[in-house]
């Protein structure tokens, strides 16, 4: 085997002694410096849409219109009482609204927690068919049913679940998904509760992990 | 070194103690381009963390109307 080396493209001889910026022409047409679009992150006080409602997480400001990449989103929902909540698998909804779409107020992508098991070949919703649940905990009297997933996706997925059995509902998640999905002008994502009973809660926090083009 | 900047976005969220705004500006010094970020924080006016969703909700409103006004003064300079 023979190794040929390649032409010196950089004009350093030696290439791990190169301490120069990366230039970078963006959307906007400037040249800036630096190695990928800005990452930042937005995290959610408490959440809590009752059914038909949806709460915000993270948008852009209309006055400004902004460029950039939603990267991953988390959900942890839960419940310490079975009273007046909503499912928090099967109401919650990860609504994202892009550009148009934001004024319109009709999301241009719903991913229900449900789904984000789905990505990970539905582990969780199939193991609770079947009761194959790893260990139980007892909530406001009542013994609930707890899943790890054991094996998770790398664009996302349901983590844990916990399952009211006797009600057929789910009183906690914990979900992520990577989206990069892209927006021109604006953003919204936002938890929507698909409970057709306002006083059916759903409750917890999320993250959105963005990124913004210089 | 003569510098101007532009807003390159502004970012709305309900934080964990307070409304937020993150305020990101293209700064040009001469030739250079950089980035950076102004954080306003609007506090709720009570904690809304294991309260009633509907008292979430309205202390979460009232703290966006506050910051929306804060926003304007940042945008206007």
């Amino acid at each position: 085997m023979s190794t040929i080396d390649l032409p010196d493209y950089t004009g350093y001889s030696d290439i791990e002694n190169v301490y120069g910026d990366v230039k970078i022409y963006t959307p906007s047409g400037l040249w800036v410096v630096g190695s990928d679009i800005i990452t930042a992150r937005a995290v959610s006080g408490t959440l809590a849409p009752g059914g038909g409602e949806e709460d915000v997480i993270f948008q852009t400001d209309p006055s400004v219109s902004t460029r950039g990449r939603i990267r991953q989103v988390g959900l942890g929902l839960y419940t310490s009482t079975l009273t007046n909540r909503a499912c928090m698998v099967n109401d919650a909804v990860l609504r994202i609204y892009l550009d148009d779409d934001v004024d319109a107020g009709t999301p241009t992508l719903e991913i229900w927690v449900w789904d984000m098991d789905l990505l990970n070949g539905r582990e969780i919703g199939i193991r609770s068919e079947y009761e194959l649940y790893d260990a139980t905990i007892t909530v406001d009297s009542t013994t609930c049913e707890v899943y790890y997933a054991h094996h998770v996706s790398t664009r996302g997925g349901l983590l844990m679940g916990i399952y009211d059995r006797p009600d057929l509902k789910w009183i906690a998640s914990c979900s992520w998904i990577s989206l990069d999905c892209e927006w021109l002008e604006k953003v919204k994502v936002t938890l929507y509760n698909d409970n057709s009973n306002p006083s059916n809660y759903l409750y917890g926090h999320g993250m959105v992990l963005y990124g913004l083009y210089p | 070194m003569a510098s101007t900047r532009e807003i390159l976005g502004i970012i709305r969220y309900p934080g964990k103690k307070g409304y937020v705004a993150e305020v990101w500006y293209r700064v040009k010094e001469d030739k250079r381009i950089r980035i950076r970020v102004e954080r306003i924080i609007e506090p709720y006016e009570k904690p809304i963390e294991g309260v009633h969703p509907q008292k979430v909700r309205r202390l979460k409103e009232e703290a966006l109307t506050r910051l929306e006004s804060r926003l304007k003064k940042v945008i206007k300079k």
